[in-house]
């Protein structure tokens, strides 16, 4: 199992766009994968339980992969995270 | 061949359409509880996976063809449905109930989506809500499919659409009027909705209150329809009579805006010889076209509000901004162009976006105070009207406007604004005019002190009468006391107007009042001389005016303020001006 911490840095946070593009991502994984935020953990492959994170900007999360593509699965995600889902990153 | 049908509604948007009825998320209708044996579960289950393989399959479909055909944003909305679909932790729910409680598909699926929703709603998460709506659209797309009836997208149909629907949201019918739409037949809604004025901007025919349409529509496929959006009749599969009625119908409204538009191309003047500036309210970027057409005397109302409502829960960009005002104020040259900052409160952008929740919206943060309260959101905007001042003769008014304050408040938040582009060097205007709405009473009541912060006064009466009388028109059991020409309205317009004038500055209707040509004679007289319009009233209106003399009709005002009641001033104005 592979884990890395993340910030939510896009300023409208995981809204629908960016929820899509978290699950559509995930599901191109076979390995496990989950968010944890304030010690509550959802399936990133369920767009039910992404959206009712209902995660705003600056919320801090762990990013958890688990199975055979955990590391291409992790730097994927983490890679959206990073990149505000494309829309624009502010400090 | 189907029988003809005919339905009664209210017209609220005038015009005839003759096209293909197409239901966009109509009621499934009942949905029954059907119990079934153990031998049939697996069955079931089948039955159920493949209506949302279908379903997931359309929806890709459908949003790769909307997707090149409008956009990438719209495309999305199909995609997230989708996504619902694919998602196992909601397709467990369904398939666990169908097993447990050994029913049909159909009503596990509806019962896992309202328990669902309870769940969503009990969150305080506004942007939840939103999404069951897409959620709610999905399933309802999967019992169609379920009972075999197949959902088509308007973007398949060839010939003119008519939706039918059971309510419409404003953003949807700003998408669909975008369309080859050609009428809207709507089962709720009211008069003053927001669907309404829509269709009224975007000149498509709509009857609304049209009991049962949809469920008669249930089992058919591309159903030719008739709308009278005037008369409120809509008729299903119409004989051949029918047909060449509507038609004619059609051809002689056609002649009709002909005739209507050269008339228009004339300046409104008086028989005495006093001209009145009809200008233009613009909902819609759309609608400048049609100002334009009828020769407005530029654009008296431009609602900046669609901006924000299409791009939520984005905040529209600087430059989003200044690319309607430019179009808007290009337009009008030479004219003036009027802008309104944004006016909207207790609505989706303050909630989603604003994070704000009141109990009594009307009498909230809305309007100016909310600009105001806001100014980090809405110093864009500021920026956006100050950079457009350079395209032509632009006017910026604040809405609801109730103390002095308020308008040196929002100066030093233009200034701030002046200062940013002054430092990066980016052209604007700095003597652009600034102007108030006045649509409250007290408001009205202090004109005269209001006029030394403002340079011209626009009257807005939907707002101004819903506060003067506490009649709110969309409650149906107080709507008959709306009243424009109540005495004490009547007043406190020439209140504004007088005050307006003595302070030498330019008093503008607005409102819904100035749209109706009943009602042109008495703002005349109450001194008015600049009047904005719905665009398709302009003829109307100035029509109106070509038949009046305003001597005589100050003292016609001033008989009106004697008298008691709506309905004295109604009977006293057909005795001595006959009815318009």
């Amino acid at each position: 199992m592979v884990e890395k911490d993340l910030i939510i840095a896009n300023r409208l946070g995981l809204h629908t766009r960016p929820a899509a593009k978290l699950v559509q991502t995930a599901s191109n994984f076979h390995s496990d994968v989950f968010l944890q935020i304030e010690g509550e953990e959802v399936d990133a492959k369920s767009i039910l339980g992404v959206l009712q994170m209902g995660a705003a900007q600056g919320t801090e999360l762990i990013l958890r992969c688990d199975g055979e593509d955990e590391g291409e699965a992790l730097d994927a995600i983490a890679g959206l995270f990073e990149d505000g889902f494309g829309e624009g990153v502010e400090k | 061949m189907s029988r003809e049908v005919r339905f009664e509604g209210m017209g609220v948007s005038d015009g005839i359409a003759i096209g293909t009825a197409v239901c966009i998320n109509t009621r499934i209708g009942d949905i029954f509880q059907i119990h079934l044996g153990e031998d049939e579960l697996e069955q079931e289950l089948e039955r159920f996976r493949q209506a949302v393989e279908v379903t997931r399959e359309d929806m890709r479909r459908l949003g790769g063809k909307v997707g090149e055909e409008l956009g990438e944003d719209l495309a999305g909305i199909f995609e997230a449905q989708a996504l619902f679909l694919s998602d196992p932790a909601f397709i467990d729910r369904v398939e666990t109930r169908i097993l447990e409680e050994r029913v049909n598909a159909e009503w596990a699926l509806q019962e896992a989506v309202e328990a669902l929703a309870a769940r969503f709603e009990a969150i305080d998460a506004p942007h939840l809500r939103e999404r069951l709506e897409d959620l709610r659209y999905a399933c309802r797309y999967v019992v169609r499919i379920l009972r075999g009836i197949h959902l088509h997208h308007i973007s398949e149909i060839e010939d003119g659409v008519v939706i039918v629907a059971d309510d419409l949201s404003p953003s949807d019918a700003v998408r669909l009027g975008r369309e080859k739409v050609v009428g809207f037949v709507i089962e709720h809604g009211s008069r003053t909705s927001h669907s309404t004025i829509i269709a009224r901007s975007l000149n498509i025919p709509a009857v609304l209150g049209v009991h049962g349409v949809s469920q008669a529509l249930a089992d058919q496929a591309e159903v030719p329809i008739l709308i009278d959006g005037n008369g409120g009749q809509v008729v299903l599969n119409p004989c051949n009579e029918s047909l060449g009625e509507y038609q004619q119908r059609l051809q002689d409204l056609q002649k009709h805006e002909q005739l209507e538009l050269e008339s228009a191309r004339e300046r409104a003047v008086t028989l005495d010889g006093v001209e009145v500036q009809v200008m233009a309210n613009i909902d819609l970027p759309e609608e400048l076209a049609d100002a334009a057409k009828f020769e407005a005397a530029g654009v008296g109302l431009y609602r900046s509000e669609f901006l924000y409502i299409e791009k939520s829960p984005e905040l529209p960009t600087e430059e989003e901004h200044l690319a309607l005002y430019r179009e808007t104020v290009e337009l009008a040259a030479p004219n003036p162009a009027i802008i309104r900052t944004y006016d909207l409160g207790g609505r989706k952008i303050a909630r989603e976006v604003m994070d704000t929740r009141e109990e009594n919206p009307v009498l909230g943060l809305r309007g100016i105070r909310l600009t105001l309260a806001r100014a980090d959101i809405f110093k864009t905007q500021v920026r956006a009207l100050l950079r457009a001042t350079v395209y032509g003769d632009l006017w910026i008014m604040l809405p609801l406007v109730t103390i002095p304050e308020e308008i040196q408040a929002f100066r030093r938040l233009a200034e701030e604004a002046m200062e940013e582009l002054e430092a990066e060097g980016i052209p604007f205007q700095r003597d652009f005019k600034l102007g108030i709405m006045i649509e409250v009473p007290a408001a009205a009541l202090i004109s005269d002190l209001l006029a030394r912060e403002a340079d011209f006064f626009s009257i807005g009466t939907n707002d101004l009468i819903q506060y003067a009388l506490a009649v709110d028109r969309n409650n149906e059991h107080v709507a008959d006391l709306y009243r424009p020409l109540h005495p004490g309205m009547v007043r406190l317009l020439r209140t504004i107007v007088s005050n307006g004038r003595e302070a030498g500055i330019e008093v503008s209707m607005c409102g819904e009042m100035a749209s109706d040509p009943r009602m042109t004679a008495v703002l005349l007289g109450c001194g008015l001389r600049r009047l904005s319009v719905s665009p398709r009233q302009v003829p109307a209106i100035k029509r109106r005016i070509r038949e009046l003399s305003i001597q005589g009709l100050e003292e016609v005002v001033e008989e009106c303020c004697q008298l008691a009641t709506g309905e004295e001033i109604d009977d006293y104005l057909r005795r001595v001006l006959g009815d318009p």
